[in-house]
This record gives structure tokens, C-alpha cells and sequence, in this order.
């Protein structure tokens, strides 16, 4: 059962009615929406619609839940839910609320016809990771303590054989008329390693519900995802038109990362080769797709305040870890297109 | 001096020559071997300086030879398993010239194959994250965890029965000459924890390798299996596979097998072992080639068969390439140079010779190398969108590497030999006693027989 909060069903609902001109084919339509004005992301939100025409309910009209949505450089209306509406004209649809952006539109009409209405629905609470998977078969029982278990019980195992080299060393003493040997370090120093490292396991495992249960938890530029959908692309040449070819020419640099640059043909804008070079040469798998947070690289905003000179003295010589990359590997030229969109995306 | 005593004696000293004598040759092969594992050492600190970037690996083919050697290593650590351990289970007497040996490639290899996953890192400081941050659902982590074990469990498994023999050590070289001398002294009356060889002690030590010679064997199937779910956990055509598991225990043992009769046979020639190392034991482990060999062809069928009955878009790129284009050449030397011919060699009466076991084996070694290339190559090769095929190539950096891991591995074997028992002297020993005094009722009826006929 999906949360919504006390706020969003409150507000329940945004009630709107709209009435618009005839079309043709269904002559004053009019629309009334119950919706809850806020969500979270992964709610599941109820989208009540009523279909009247002439103040009488319209049964068996198709009812569209659309939204604008955008997606790889290609934008356009993305119906997310259809269903038809019963004798009173109540069509009842539900869409899982997945944007990450502040406020989402909805749009709601009816086939064969231009009635269309408009409603917002706000995203309230914590940033949540937005896709959470339901697949996978839960078997009852069967967890991480499986390999807790057994990872220590083998090396309890292991532990109790080596401690058999006490006895091996206590042994000694009455063995024979020999003076009484002195005490021996290794009998109980190779327990102690086991014991040390088996311990090392156990914990690792142990800790993983802590290290990974909430990976904001980490906290450092280490662990930063990339992005969330929603986000602001940085595919498309900053300021342009989203729906251009040079947007989806970004899509395709994306999609086939470690396209050879040289097999890309340069076009005559720098920031659409920097771009293709920054998403092609493999900057981006280190510095993220807006270079400001990726999982190893740090923010680029400096390299575009420092300026070109410097920027190719950072890629040549490598600094603070990065490894540095010869002229064979990207030529000055490149690095330079590369920098110019970098300035381009982040130096307003 | 009785006849057992003379023989005791003189295995006693075959065991401790090459501890005593080091010739030219033996020198000139230390260095040698260290050379080329300095160079190793070089290219990777010009690696660690310039990046992954010097290695032919790239984001579309990111593993090359450093994983193919790690999955090799690991694998012929399985020599130790399989004939120390499970013979030992099995009491098969005949093991015991060749366990330590077995053994030991056990602890080296597994060395061997973990130092080539630091290798492969571009940033090997970011191990210690394994600890820090390890995941149980990453099978990276699973990895971790079962060579960890596998290779403590391996030295405790490779020490516990040498410690009759150190002792035997630490009493025979009790006055050898010079800091060396006393140096090794200590090092023997460390590791051989007092032992005496009293009944209470015989106790104690049987207990412990009962136990760690029937641990050892599910840890080091386990190991394997790990080894080939990071592959197998994926959906990459030739990875995505549910036989990989047993397909790489059995091709480790195979390996494992081989390595051990080529280690074999050299030690048996330059320490003149043949007394102990006979040629029944090369024919022994030459059926174990043959019968890995065939159930290495089994696999092959079931697992191409399997797939290229239903034969998947990324399947049919991956049959084209392992059988008819870039990769065929290494397929069919695998399967038949690496198979099929080592174990028409082994069946062939005539050729199932000490020399004839020996080129087998190289030939099962050389095609195992090559079938973990493909493996981890192909599999990355096929590409997941409609983009053209990438291409991997070793540069020198890797080759160089590699070089290093193979001389490393041998500079290790031969430093051992030189400072532990080459042979497990108590258990030739007892294994000898035993056969004498089970020759000699046979004897004595023998002849009661003859005198009352």
C-alpha cells in the first residue's frame, strides 16, 4: 500500500472542471478530475476522471493519461494510462509517480475529442531512489545470515585444526629427558591470524546492511550517483533546442560509450564535438554525465576556471590521481572541443 | 645397519640434498627468473604511473590477460586438492612422493592468481574498499571470501604434514655451517613446533589433517565455482551459463593435473627422484589427463550444444567467432591440441611414457590457458547494441606481466625446494613399512607352500 501524505490527501484532491467547446463527435464534454495534489516519488496515484456531456455521464469513452515527458534528446506526450469510462462516466486510472522534478503536469482528455484538462501534482518528501524493482522471489528465511553462517562456521572449522598445534607443542615437554622446552610462539600465534582474518570476514558481512543499506550514508564525492532521471541532460548542446539532431546525436554517443572519436564524423560546432568527445573519449564514465559528481572523477567546473592551457596540462599530466593520458590518446585538438563544452555546460 | 634403515637413510639424504648443495645451474636459473620477474615488476609500476591505458584493455574489453592468468592460477591450485586431499581420503598409497609437491603448487598458484586481480586494477589502494565496503551481493565479494579461505586452508593444509619432516630438518641440520646455517636452524625448530614424533603428537597431527584434507575439498570446489560465477552471474552471451560452475572445476583440476606432472618431472630429473617418483606414478596421473580430458570434451558439447540448439542472436556472434572467425584457430588447438591429442597420447600404450605424459600435459596447460583467454575475450567481444565488435590486444605491458607471474611462479617453487622437504619423508616412510610388512606373510606362506609340496 503506497504512502501519500497527510498533506497531499488533504488537499485531495484537485477538483477542476473544464468546460470547452464541442467538437464534433461529442458535443459540450465536460471533465471533472479528483487527483491528490502532492505525491511521493513511488506512489501509486489514483486519477479519478468524470466524462459528462450536456451535464449527462458519458459511458464507454476512452479516457488518456498523458504527460509531457522527455527522454534520451526526443520530447513529446507520453500516455501513461487508459481506461474507459462506466455508466456514471467515471473512468479510474493510476499512474506510479516517478519524476524527480519538483512539480509534475498531467493531462487528462478524451478520445475523439479535444477536451483536455490540465492538473499538477507536487513530489513531497526525501529524494528516494525512483525505480524500486519488484522483481525477484523472496524465499522466506533465506538471507545474508546463510553466508554469515557459513562463512564462520568453516573458519571455526579451520580454527579448531590449528589449534591442535598446542597440543602438538605441549607434547613436547614429556616427550623425553630433554630440558623443559621454552614456550613456543607459533602454536598460538597461527590461531590468532585465523581468528584475526575470520573475524575480518564476519564483520565485512555483517556490515554490509550498514555500508550499503543507504548509500547516501557514505557521504563522500566517492559514492555520489550520477543521476536521476529527471535530471537536466547534459547530452544536448546547452540553451538549444532539446528536440534537435544534436540532441539525439548526444543519445547516440551515450548509448554506444567507447565509440572509437575518429569513427565520428566532426561536425562544425565545438560544442557538439566537445560533447561527443567528452560522452566518446570516456570522460564521462569517470566524471558523470554533468562532470560535476562521478563515482571516481572530480567536479570539471575548476577546469573550466582554470582555462584551456591548464586543462590540457591536467589531462596530459594527471592530476590528484587521475591517470594521466598521452597524445595518442586524445589529441590537443579533441581536448580543446571537449573544453569548449565544458564551458558551455558549466561556466555560466 | 639393516636393510630398512639403509633405506630410511638414504631417502632422509635425497631429501635434504638440495637443501645442502646448490650448483651454477641452479643459480643461473634464480637469476633468470628473477630478472624476468623484475621486468614484470617494472611494467607494472609503468602501469600504476600511466593508467590502464598501456594495457589493451578499454572499456568494451576490460578484462584481457590478467583475469585469463588469475582463472588460470586459480585453477591449477586444484593440483594440491585433488591429489593430496582426495587420495589421501582415498588412502591411496602411491600419493605420497607427490603430495608435497602438489601441495605447495596449491599455495603458489593461489598467490599467483590473487596478485594478478591487484594487477588488474587501475587503482590497487582501492583493495582495502573490499573490506570497508564489501556487499555479500556483489560476486566479486564472493570471491573474496571463498580465495581467502581457500588459500589459508591451503597453507595450514600445506604445513600440518610437513612438520614431521621440518623436524627431521631441524635435527639433521642442527650444525650446518654459517649464518645461513643457523638462520635455517631456527626456522626448522620454529615451524616444527617441538614435535617429537610421541605417540600424543601422532594424535594430535592426525586429528588436524583428517579434518583440513576433508575440508579442503569442498573449499576448493567452491572456490572454482565462485570463480566462474563472475562470468556466470552475468547475461553475456558465452557467460550466461548454468554448467560454468563444474565446467571450470573440472578444467582446474584438468589444468592442475598437468602442472603437477610438469612440475614433476623436472624436480624428479634434476634432484634424482626417480627412485620415489617412479614412472607408475606419470601413468597414474596420466589417467587422471585422460579421464579430465574427456569429460572436458563432455562439457564442450553440452554447453555449445545447449545453446547453439536455441542459438540467441549473441550466442550466434559468439559461435561465429570461437568456431569459424577471429577466435577459431585458439577453439580447435583447445579442443584438439588440448583434448583430444593429450589423450590419445595417454591411451596409446607406446606412448604413454615419462616424456610422452610430460609433452601431454604442456599441451593440456598451454590449451587451458587459452580456453580461459577466450572465454573472458569472447564473452566481452559480443556487443550488447548494434555497434561494431571491439577488439582486444595484449600490449607489452601485459605480456610482460604475464612473463613475470609464470617466472614468479617458478622462482617460488624452486626457493621452496631449497628450504623445505622437496618429499613427505614420514609418509614414504610409512607407506614403504606398510608395504614390507604386507610383502612379508605373502613370503613366508610362499614358501611353507614349496616345502610341504
Amino acid at each position: 500500500m503506497k504512502r501519500f501524505t497527510r498533506a497531499s490527501i488533504a488537499l485531495a484532491a484537485i477538483t477542476a472542471l473544464l468546460t470547452l467547446a464541442a467538437s464534433p463527435a461529442l458535443a459540450e464534454t465536460s471533465l471533472l478530475v479528483a487527483a491528490p495534489g502532492e505525491a511521493r516519488v513511488g506512489d501509486t496515484v489514483p486519477v479519478i476522471v468524470t466524462v459528462t456531456e450536456s451535464g449527462a455521464p458519458v459511458a464507454g469513452a476512452i479516457v488518456l493519461l498523458s504527460r509531457d515527458a522527455r527522454f534520451g534528446g526526443v520530447g513529446g506526450s507520453v500516455e501513461i494510462a487508459r481506461a474507459t469510462t462506466d455508466a456514471a462516466g467515471v473512468a479510474d486510472l493510476s499512474y506510479i509517480h516517478r519524476a524527480a522534478e519538483e512539480t509534475t503536469t498531467l493531462r487528462v482528455n478524451v478520445v475523439d475529442s479535444d477536451t483536455t484538462l490540465e492538473f499538477d501534482v507536487i513530489s513531497v518528501g526525501e529524494p528516494e531512489q525512483i525505480f524500486q524493482s519488484d522483481f525477484g522471489v523472496n524465499l522466506p528465511g533465506l538471507g545474508g545470515w546463510v553466508l554469515i553462517a557459513l562463512v564462520a562456521g568453516l573458519w571455526m572449522i579451520i580454527l579448531s585444526t590449528v589449534l591442535q598445534l598446542r597440543s602438538v607443542a605441549a607434547e613436547e615437554a614429556g616427550s623425553s629427558d630433554r630440558p623443559r622446552p621454552k614456550r613456543r610462539l607459533l602454536p598460538y600465534a597461527v590461531p590468532g591470524v585465523v581468528a584475526l582474518i575470520a573475524a575480518v570476514l564476519v564483520a565485512v558481512l555483517i556490515r554490509n546492511p550498514a555500508t550499503h543499506g543507504d548509500l547516501s550514508a557514505m557521504g563522500t564525492a566517492d559514492r555520489v550517483p550520477h543521476s536521476h532521471v529527471g535530471d537536466i541532460e547534459p547530452l544536448s548542446r546547452p540553451g538549444s533546442d532539446p528536440n534537435t539532431v544534436d540532441s539525439v546525436e548526444g543519445v547516440v554517443m551515450m548509448v554506444a560509450p567507447g565509440l572509437n572519436a575518429a569513427a565520428a564524423v566532426a561536425t562544425e560546432d565545438p560544442i557538439i564535438d566537445g560533447a561527443r568527445g567528452f560522452f566518446g573519449l570516456g570522460c564521462a564514465s569517470c566524471h558523470g554525465l554533468d562532470a560535476v559528481s562521478g563515482v571516481v572523477g572530480g567536479d570539471l567546473s575548476s577546469a573550466v576556471d582554470d582555462g584551456l592551457d591548464e586543462f590540457l596540462g591536467d589531462v596530459r599530466k594527471g592530476p590528484e590521481g587521475m591517470p594521466p593520458y598521452p597524445d595518442d590518446a586524445f589529441t590537443d585538438e579533441e581536448l580543446a572541443a571537449v573544453h569548449t563544452y565544458l564551458v558551455a555546460l558549466l561556466g555560466e | 645397519m639393516d636393510e630398512m634403515t639403509q633405506w630410511r637413510e638414504r631417502l632422509e639424504e635425497r631429501t635434504l640434498e638440495p637443501v645442502r648443495t646448490t650448483t651454477t645451474g641452479y643459480k643461473i636459473l634464480i637469476s633468470v627468473l628473477i630478472a624476468i620477474s623484475g621486468w614484470g615488476v617494472y611494467a607494472w609500476l609503468f602501469q600504476l604511473d600511466n593508467g590502464l591505458h598501456v594495457t589493451g584493455m578499454r572499456d568494451r574489453i576490460s578484462w584481457g590477460l590478467y583475469i585469463s592468468t588469475f582463472v588460470f592460477f586459480i585453477g591449477i591450485s586444484h593440483a594440491g586438492t585433488l591429489i593430496s586431499a582426495i587420495l589421501r581420503v582415498s588412502n591411496a598409497g602411491w600419493r605420497a612422493p607427490i603430495t608435497r609437491i602438489a601441495e605447495f603448487i596449491t599455495v603458489v598458484a593461489l598467490v599467483g592468481g590473487a596478485s594478478f586481480i591487484i594487477v588488474d586494477m587501475g587503482r590497487p589502494e582501492r583493495l582495502l574498499n573490499v573490506f570497508l565496503f564489501g556487499r555479500w551481493q556483489s560476486p566479486i565479494m564472493w570471491d573474496v571470501l571463498a580465495i581467502t579461505t581457500y588459500i589459508m586452508a591451503s597453507v595450514i593444509y600445506l604445513y600440518l604434514p610437513m612438520i614431521p619432516d621440518l623436524a627431521l630438518f631441524r635435527d639433521r641440520l642442527a650444525n650446518a655451517p654459517g649464518r645461513l646455517g643457523a638462520w635455517r636452524h631456527r626456522l626448522y625448530t620454529t615451524l616444527a613446533v617441538g614435535w617429537r614424533a610421541t605417540p600424543g603428537q601422532h594424535r594430535s597431527l592426525a586429528k588436524a589433517i583428517g579434518t583440513m584434507m576433508v575440508l579442503i575439498i569442498p573449499i576448493a570446489v567452491s572456490v572454482h565455482t565462485v570463480v566462474s560465477w563472475i562470468f556466470g552471474m552475468t547475461l553475456r552471451s558465452g557467460w550466461n551459463s548454468t554448467v560454468f560452475g563444474i565446467f571450470f572445476v573440472a578444467g582446474a583440476i584438468f589444468s592442475g593435473v598437468a602442472t603437477l606432472v610438469i612440475v614433476l618431472v623436472i624436480l624428479r630429473k634434476v634432484y634424482h627422484l626417480e627412485e620415489y617418483i617412479t614412472e607408475k606414478h606419470f601413468v597414474y596421473l596420466g589417467y587422471f589427463i585422460a579421464s579430465f580430458a574427456l569429460i572436458m570434451i563432455y562439457f564442450n558439447i553440452t554447453e555449445f550444444l545447449t545453446k547453439g540448439y536455441k542459438l540467441e542472436e549473441g550466442e550466434e556472434f559468439l559461435f561465429r567467432q570461437l568456431f569459424l572467425n577471429e577466435f577459431s584457430a585458439m577453439y580447435w588447438f583447445y579442443l584438439i591440441g588440448g583434448l583430444i591429442i593429450p589423450g590419445l597420447i595417454i591411451l596409446n600404450k607406446r606412448t604413454r611414457t615419462i616424456p610422452g605424459i610430460f609433452v601431454a600435459a604442456i599441451l593440456v596447460d598451454l590449451a587451458m590457458y587459452i580456453e580461459r583467454y577466450f572465454i573472458v575475450v569472447t564473452g566481452l567481444r559480443v556487443p550488447l547494441l548494434s555497434y561494431e565488435a571491439a577488439s582486444y590486444s595484449p600490449t607489452w605491458v601485459e605480456w610482460s606481466i604475464l612473463a613475470s607471474g609464470v617466472a614468479g611462479f617458478s622462482l617460488l617453487i624452486a626457493l621452496f625446494v631449497k628450504v623445505f622437504p622437496i618429499m613427505a619423508v614420514w609418509e614414504i616412510a610409512e607407506e614403504h613399512e606398510a608395504r614390507q610388512l604386507s610383502a612379508q606373510p605373502v613370503a613366508t606362506a610362499s614358501a611353507t607352500s614349496e616345502v610341504s609340496s
